[in-house]
């Protein structure tokens, strides 16, 4: 079984490019889920101990190593000190708050002139657009007054019509008088207006025809 | 984008960003601008967006600028600090020229910052120097040079208390 899998991941990891050029990059290694080798398994590995004056050496070593950097960092730590120090003259370390303080009074005082600005150009602003809207208002009512006069006149115009109109109850006489005259429009009339009756006519003659534009016409009304 | 495209192409050159002088205080975090893009009142903040918002993100690349548009009745420009507080600067109806100049007075470091903090660039950057805050802090760091009298004295012949005989040689302790 083991070395089934064995087998089947070297074949895997041994894949060959479509180029068929042997490139692998990444070094085979035993995947973490097959354990250790059973000829490995009880192989205690020889520590390997340096002499004594070699390791007192390496201690030597280390040592002077260790306090070095302990010595660079602090020295570092100083030169940032000096860093900071530096930035305070320059003075934008040191008195930060203060000075964003004043910043913000100062903008506010600017603030407060655009406020004042704003509010003042709206004022205006707002009395022109009322003035705007006063004066459309002015024209709508005489817009308002003048149709209201002229519908009055039409109405008065219609009145007066009505006066001479023909009622329900002198419907049957005017009818009766209208019958009685029998009108003969069998005539002629020439460009100037003349009327020409022929030899066999047997009633009254029409008037010469009315102009139908300024005609007024009967209104049959109650 | 493509270089020549678009509006105004001058504002994506380097001549054009490197000619500001809007270089933010350090305090300085956030830097909003709330204007609406119709409105003779966002004239002005429609302008400084359109051609000094580019200027100053390139010369503070560490401060965040975000514009909100359409979202307020006037325009205003905020500022969030490092401490916590914040400036609102209000921008209605002024001009772009005025709201540049409002900035540099108000969030941009003076002529003097920018001088000094030139000349301590120009001090870090350049290796000839030495002391405050350079490579090395002092000359006889470089091999060859004189030594720190501090370290190793200088001779006799160079000290003038001794070579004008104002004091008596020991040639036990000095050189």
């Amino acid at each position: 079984m083991l070395n089934a899998v064995n087998a089947s991941l070297l074949l895997t990891s041994i894949r060959q490019p479509s180029c068929c050029v042997q490139l692998q990059f990444v070094r085979w290694r035993k995947p973490r889920w097959i354990p250790q080798a059973k000829t490995k398994l009880f192989k205690v590995p020889l520590k390997v101990r340096p002499p004594l004056e070699e390791q007192a050496e390496r201690d030597m070593l280390l040592n002077r190593y260790g306090t070095m950097t302990k010595s660079l960092w602090t020295y570092q730590e100083g030169l940032s000190g000096i860093e900071d120090d530096h930035e305070g003259m320059l003075g934008s370390a040191v008195n930060v708050d203060a000075e964003i303080d004043s910043v913000i009074e100062a903008n506010e005082k600017i603030n407060a002139v655009v406020r004042a600005r704003r509010e003042k150009l709206d004022a205006e602003k707002w009395i022109k657009t009322e003035q705007e809207i006063l004066q459309k208002k002015e024209e709508l009512e005489l817009q308002e007054h003048e149709r209201l006069n002229l519908t009055e006149a039409e109405i008065k115009r219609q009145i007066e019509r009505l006066a001479s109109a023909i009622k329900v109850e002198d419907l049957d006489e005017v009818i009766e008088k209208a019958l009685a005259q029998e009108i003969d429009y069998n005539f002629a009339v020439d460009t100037s207006g003349n009327i020409y009756a022929g030899r066999h006519n047997t009633g009254r003659i029409s008037q010469a025809p009315k102009d139908p534009l300024t005609s007024v016409e009967p209104i049959v009304g109650s | 984008m493509p270089f020549m495209k678009g509006p105004a192409p001058v504002r994506r050159t380097l001549q054009y960003l490197n000619s500001s002088r809007l270089y933010l205080k350090p305090w300085v975090r956030v830097l909003s601008l709330n204007y609406n893009i119709k409105g003779e009142n966002h004239a002005g903040a429609k302008s400084f967006a359109f051609w000094h918002l580019a200027q100053i993100q390139y010369k503070n690349p560490e401060v965040q600028v975000i514009t909100f548009k359409n979202l307020t009745p006037t325009p205003f420009i905020r500022a969030f600090l490092n401490n916590g507080k914040e400036i609102l600067m209000d921008i209605d109806r002024q001009s772009k020229d005025e709201i540049v100049d409002r900035v540099l007075n108000t969030l941009c470091k003076t002529q003097q910052e920018l001088d000094a903090d030139r000349a301590f660039i120009d001090i870090q950057s350049n290796p000839a120097h030495f002391g405050y805050g350079c490579s090395r802090h002092c000359i006889c760091e470089i091999p060859g040079q004189v030594p720190c009298p501090a370290v190793v004295p200088l001779p006799y012949t160079w000290r003038g208390k001794y070579a004008k005989g104002h004091a008596e040689l020991d040639e036990t302790k000095f050189v």
